[in-house]
């Protein structure tokens, strides 16, 4: 038998858990799940690794569209496989007689319950919605396509 | 009772036989690859497809829906350092 230096998977899943708390004095309270929220953005947003929270620039405006974007179905417990911990929402993100009124090309999820912390951008193709539905499927959850997966 | 169907559209809810639907694909797929031997290269699929369904009255477009369906998440890459 021999040592081996690695992130153990266990403590990935747990950071998906909020099980691990490094500050040097106590930032969370609470133990309750937390409410993610999913967010439209214009493609003239900038959004990115340097967003650290909601915010209501840059992001779809119109009647049809509540600001804050729409609440995340949460079924799925994060989980591992080989060496990577992994999550996707357990339902798709779905506006219904949504106008964008301009184009969209991102997402941003983020934790509602904690001061609106970002937690990811996601992009996709540039798409302009009029009266209609917009959906984004979730991929396959699993270690390779899951929508967070930490390696 | 008048039964033909009615859908909603930018100009509120207009008979289903007074436009024309119109529906296709768009494709941002992305494939990257990497040689992993002599004999295997590994490819693999990024981006998201679309599905857009479009309704117009006459020349005017009047409701357009998309189903997005993206093939990947995005990675967190965990690291370790080491004592010196």
């Amino acid at each position: 038998m021999a040592n081996s230096a690695a992130v153990c998977t266990s403590f990935k899943v747990e950071l998906f858990n909020g099980i691990h708390a490094f500050g040097t004095t106590v930032v969370r309270a609470g133990t309750t799940k937390d409410t993610f929220k999913a967010a439209l953005y214009y493609a003239t947003a900038s959004l990115g690794a340097a967003t650290t929270a909601y915010s209501g620039t840059g992001e779809l405006s119109d009647a049809s569209y509540s600001a804050g974007g729409i609440t995340v179905t949460n079924a799925n417990a994060p989980a591992s496989s080989g060496t990577t911990a992994y999550w996707t929402p357990s339902a798709d993100f779905a506006w219904t007689t949504l106008t964008s009124g301009g184009a969209i090309d991102a997402v941003l999820l983020y934790n509602s319950t904690q001061s609106d912390a970002a937690v990811a951008v996601f992009t996709f193709g540039s798409q302009t919605i009029t009266a209609g539905n917009f959906t984004l499927t979730m991929p396959t959850n699993d270690s390779s396509t899951a929508l967070l997966r930490l390696a | 009772m008048n039964s033909e169907p009615l859908i909603f559209t930018s100009k509120g809810n207009l008979p289903l036989s007074d436009l024309t639907m119109k529906h296709y694909w768009e494709d941002n797929l992305k494939l990257t690859a990497e040689r992993v031997s002599d004999q295997e290269v590994r490819v693999e699929k990024d981006g998201d497809i679309a599905y857009v369904e479009e309704y117009y009255l006459g020349e005017e477009l009047v409701k357009r829906s998309v189903a997005v369906y993206k093939f990947k998440g995005v990675p967190i890459e965990s690291g370790k350092g080491g004592f010196g």
